[in-house]
């Protein structure tokens, strides 16, 4: 893409922008499943304690 | 004798040169630097180093950032090859304390909504293109963007990588606003909630259960492997921030927590600091690039708070009436931790000297440290 291309460049910038909160949200519930199955299993055994 | 006068000569007459004005400039900023570090305990710990790397970068002549001087070596052995930020991260994972994000992992989402000011700074900053043709490339604006994150260690990251000559300005931004959160954040939260908004309490269920030692084990590895995998370039980031958490939270290496919470974070930091600083040269700094960088960097963190303090208030719009979360909380999604935090829960103190939220907001703080890891690897992937 020219550099001079700066419509382009939002259009692109505005896609990274798509992509890039809806990967954030993403991997965080990914995390967010996790510790809550984690917490839910701490509830019955504390194993490590 | 001569040699040495002469040599003595041309230091001083550097400063006579056309942009010699500009050398002593950098040096006045470089000393400003350190009286806020020292006169005011304005982030001590950088600024002190950034404003005497700066001083040294910007002696006329200075043998420091030469060929072979110390801080050049000192660039290309951490800043160029990304060592400094990921050592870096071990001693804050080190330091960093999940449990309240264990408590109510809800706060989680709040690290993801207050990223939004990394993007919405990279649009500005392509956007400028328009009033100043071809003055960031995408990658450099990408970098740029990357202030927004909030997270010193990150900005160095993707600077090194995208932006190598805005460096400096990227880095002076970062820490600044960083260390400007308690004047940046008030105004911004309290232009989008209400008084009553302000006064929601949230401590119910941070007063129900103990967090199990497995779960504080297994977060570190789990959220290593997860980002590892869907986000592989962040592999080296959350893994040495989720590596120093591991040592912290394991109960068998003290000694290593101890010294990555300390000697390893104390000394990185004072080796970034002055390699960062001397990456301040006058001219790179004294540009009219650094303005707008600062200028974009500033409406990063209002976005980031903005981001956070409405994805709250949408959250509410759900919650059932026992279950809403003060959307002060929000804005505590940012990455700078602790001083977020503590800034909404004196907010939230001005509004009911009664009301507590300091264990809610931590936990969305750190879930920020994540968050803002997690923004970083995005945007390596997208353009990396």
């Amino acid at each position: 893409m020219p550099a001079n291309d700066v419509w382009g460049m939002l259009r692109e910038a505005a896609r990274a922008m798509g992509i890039g909160i809806a990967g954030v949200f993403a991997v965080l519930t990914v995390f967010y499943g996790a510790l809550k199955l984690l917490m839910a299993q701490g509830k019955d055994s504390d194993s490590f304690n | 004798m001569t040699a040495v006068l002469n040599n003595f000569l041309e230091g001083v007459l550097a400063f006579a040169e056309p942009s010699g004005w500009k050398y002593a400039l950098m040096i006045v900023i470089g000393l400003g630097l350190i009286m806020l570090a020292i006169a005011k305990n304005t982030e001590p710990l950088l600024l002190l180093p950034i404003g005497f790397g700066c001083i040294l970068c910007n002696i006329p002549l200075s043998h420091a950032v030469g060929a072979d001087g110390f801080l050049k070596v000192l660039y290309d052995a951490g800043i160029a090859t990304e060592l400094f930020p990921v050592l870096l991260f071990i001693g804050i994972g080190a330091m960093i304390d999940f449990g309240p994000l264990f408590m109510q992992p809800v706060t989680l989402f709040f690290g993801a909504a207050a990223q939004l000011g990394i993007f919405v700074a990279m649009l500005l900053a392509v956007g400028s293109n328009f009033i100043f043709p071809e003055v960031f490339t995408m990658r450099e604006a990408a970098a740029i963007g990357i202030i927004g994150a909030a997270d010193g260690p990150s900005a160095i990251f993707i600077g090194q990588l995208f932006a190598p000559r805005y460096m400096g300005s990227i880095m002076v931004a970062a820490y600044s606003y960083m260390s400007l959160v308690p004047l940046i954040q008030p105004p911004v939260v309290r232009a989008l909630t209400t008084s009553k908004e302000r006064r929601i309490r949230m401590t119910a269920s941070f007063e129900k259960h103990k967090i199990p030692k497995h779960v504080r084990i297994l977060f570190p590895i789990v959220v290593t492997l997860v980002a590892g995998i869907v986000a592989p370039m962040s592999t080296s980031l959350i893994g040495a921030l989720m590596f120093g958490n591991l040592i912290r939270e394991c109960g068998v290496t003290e000694k290593l927590s101890q010294t990555a919470q300390n000697e390893l974070s104390g000394l990185v930091t004072l080796l970034l600091g002055i390699t960062i600083g001397s990456t301040m040269r006058a001219q790179d700094f004294l540009t009219p690039q650094t303005a707008l960088i600062m200028g974009i960097g500033l409406l990063a963190f209002m976005f980031d708070t903005a981001g956070g303090v409405l994805f709250a208030k949408l959250a509410n719009l759900f919650l059932p009436e026992d279950r809403k979360v003060n959307p002060m909380v929000g804005a505590c999604g940012i990455s700078a931790f602790p001083m977020s935090a503590r800034v909404i829960q004196r907010m939230a103190q001005q509004e009911d000297p009664s009301n507590f939220i300091l264990m809610p907001a931590i936990g969305a703080n750190v879930a920020g440290q994540v968050g803002s890891i997690i923004a970083a690897a995005m945007i390596l992937s997208i353009f990396g």
